[in-house]
């Protein structure tokens, strides 16, 4: 047995699809379209269920990066690729991998690991 | 009713009985008068009041009088003797004398059944009462005895109000190497505490009321899970860096760093990347942070967060910023160096430092094990070498203890009603072996401020710890080809600063 201590189903988290951006593309929040450099643009209106959001998982980097208050790194900038889709409660994200992977601005989705603590449980 | 109290009013008070147990609650329980009747008086009770036979009858009736004067919420027999069983005793006693002797009882003989029917428990409505009550009775001829209840108090190892017990002596992490990394010692030097260093521990939960823990832990970003099992994994993370020096509880290896957390859960969903975002844009140079989660990877077993892409990113530019981020390995196992990761972040430098587990001097199982390979009081191994279950590679940088770490939380070592005072001996897993880093590490970076007025690079930081380290050992079936690197050993470390 491996020692690990898993998030409690009592913690009632939602499951998101993880996604990375095609280089040169972004989300534009406002309008809920994502939208490339070169003036393509994805809306995924009707994808998605109702009450569904498209967030970036960094936001900070995103503030920063539209004030033009720093240069960011290249590691900054690869964060800024990677978004979630946080459904509603009682969809799945599996349910909408498929879908969501198949959109222009995505070049990876998938669902997130399954995060725990290196930790034996305890009591025995 | 008595109000609610917490002991704790009255931290380290010595009361007649003996010491107060710091942090139980005691119990929203009515005082009550215990009354215990002659053995010769055959007096009876029930419900409604004492009675006797024609001949004791004024005995009787003096009770009665005593208790005509209060409002009394219930009488009854103290050990739960039904009425038949406390009528009888009317019959034995009479056998006695009425001015019965010791040797009178001697001789007849006396069953339990008896004793305990004379044990009269009675409650009156304003416990105010009580005492009043058990005065009056004690004075009237039938009555043997009467006081007022004492009250509960835990008989566990809830420590006292003199404090809960001192755990230090079982922190061998802190003691010189090889055994420990040789904090007691490095402490001499100024700033090597972890003076002006915050350390920013990233998982779940936490108890950050601990009595053992500095007050102002702030929670920097994301949302705590309501979990008992990950409140007391943080709570023993912390306690390893910064739990306070005092005769009580436990030492942190670096007691004079700052401490602040964040949850790596945000909007309700898993988000480390935008976690280690947050902290990093919190944080200043020459700073900590800890990330103290695994999840499986593509073997289905558990790895370190950096195999992820985002959270690999997020940790290059929270180094880059002169933030050390140290990482837990993990407990999956696992050879990070086998080509399933190539060009992933277990084959990368991402800055941090990967910490291992490994096996303590307190090396064995004191449980059933973990299966029928490593079953109960058997040996864990040599120490130094890795515990079967750490994962493995040339990205991991140091270990520590992943085993038996004596730490806040949990419980098995000292209880109690509040986890305020839980106190555990058996911290264990990567878990337990990076708080053991992080906290030379904020000792490497208090003293490089103190001393040179700048703190070190993490890279600076790293090659330290893994140069003056003491060396991973070679274990059956764990050959140092299995790599988790050098345990710190800060006496050594400092003179590189």
């Amino acid at each position: 047995m491996i020692p690990a201590v898993p998030v409690p189903r009592s913690a009632k988290l939602r499951t998101p699809v993880e996604i990375k951006l095609k280089p040169g593309w972004r989300f534009e929040s406002s309008r809920r379209v994502f939208v490339s450099d070169r003036g393509e643009i994805f809306e995924p209106r009707g994808e998605l269920p109702k009450n569904s959001k498209i967030v970036y998982k960094t936001p900070s980097l995103v503030f920063a990066a539209r004030a033009g208050k720093a240069q960011l790194s290249a590691a900054e900038e690869n964060l800024l690729r990677h978004m979630q889709v946080i459904l509603p409660k009682d969809s799945p994200a599996a349910k909408y991998l498929d879908a969501v992977r198949d959109w222009p601005s995505v070049a990876e989705a998938a669902l997130p690991p399954e995060v725990s603590l290196p930790a034996k449980s305890y009591p025995e | 009713m008595p109000k609610k109290t917490k002991a704790k009013d009255q931290p380290g008070k010595q009361t007649k009985q003996g010491y107060v147990s710091s942090e139980f609650e005691v119990p929203d329980v009515p005082d009550y008068v215990i009354v215990e009747l002659k053995y010769e008086s055959p007096v009876a009770f029930s419900a409604a009041g004492f009675a006797a036979p024609a001949a004791a009858e004024p005995q009787a009736s003096a009770l009665n009088r005593v208790l005509a004067k209060y409002d009394i919420a219930s009488l009854r027999s103290h050990f739960g003797k039904r009425g038949k069983e406390v009528r009888a005793r009317v019959e034995v006693a009479g056998t006695f004398p009425a001015a019965a002797r010791a040797a009178d009882f001697a001789k007849r003989g006396l069953d339990a059944d008896f004793i305990q029917s004379g044990f009269v428990q009675i409650v009156p409505k304003k416990s105010g009462d009580a005492p009043k009550l058990a005065r009056e009775l004690k004075r009237q001829g039938a009555v043997w005895q009467a006081y007022v209840a004492p009250r509960p108090v835990p008989a566990m190892p809830a420590g006292s109000t003199a404090g809960s017990r001192n755990f230090e002596p079982a922190q061998g992490y802190l003691h010189a190497a090889p055994n420990g990394i040789g904090a007691i010692e490095a402490w001499a030097l100024p700033g090597a505490k972890g003076n002006g260093v915050t350390i920013c521990d990233i998982e779940g939960a936490w108890n950050r009321s601990h009595e053992d823990l500095p007050t102002g832990i702030q929670l920097i970003g994301g949302t705590m899970l309501a979990d008992l099992g990950w409140r007391n994994h943080g709570t023993a993370v912390l306690g390893e860096m910064v739990s306070k020096p005092s005769e009580k509880g436990t030492v942190g290896i670096s007691h004079n760093a700052k401490a602040v957390v964040q949850s790596a859960f945000i909007n309700g969903v898993f988000n480390l990347a935008g976690a280690l975002t947050n902290a990093a844009s919190k944080l200043k140079t020459g700073d900590v942070i800890l990330i103290e989660l695994q999840a499986p990877g593509p073997n289905n077993k558990y790895v370190a967060m950096q195999y992820w892409d985002d959270i690999f990113s997020a940790i290059v530019a929270a180094t880059a910023k002169g933030i050390t981020v140290v990482e837990a390995a993990g407990n999956g196992d696992e050879n990070f160096d086998l080509p399933v990761f190539q060009n992933t972040g277990l084959q990368k430098d991402s800055g941090a430092i990967v910490v291992g587990a490994g096996i303590p001097p307190t090396n064995h199982f004191d449980f059933a094990g973990f299966g029928a390979g490593t079953p109960g009081y058997s040996s864990l191994g040599v120490p130094r070498s890795r515990i079967f279950f750490s994962n493995y590679g040339k990205i991991l940088n140091v270990q520590g203890w992943g085993w038996h770490v004596t730490t806040l939380g949990y419980g098995d070592a000292q209880g109690a009603a509040s986890e305020n005072v839980w106190y555990t001996l058996r911290f264990s897993g990567t878990s337990s072996a990076s708080p053991i880093v992080t906290g030379a590490v904020a000792c490497l970076q208090g003293r490089a401020k103190a001393k040179n007025g700048a703190p070190l690079k993490p890279a600076k930081v790293r090659d330290i710890l893994m140069q003056t380290g003491t060396p991973q050992a070679a274990g059956p079936g764990v050959p140092l080809s299995q790599k988790i690197g050098p345990m710190p050993n800060l006496p050594l470390a400092m003179k590189l600063v």
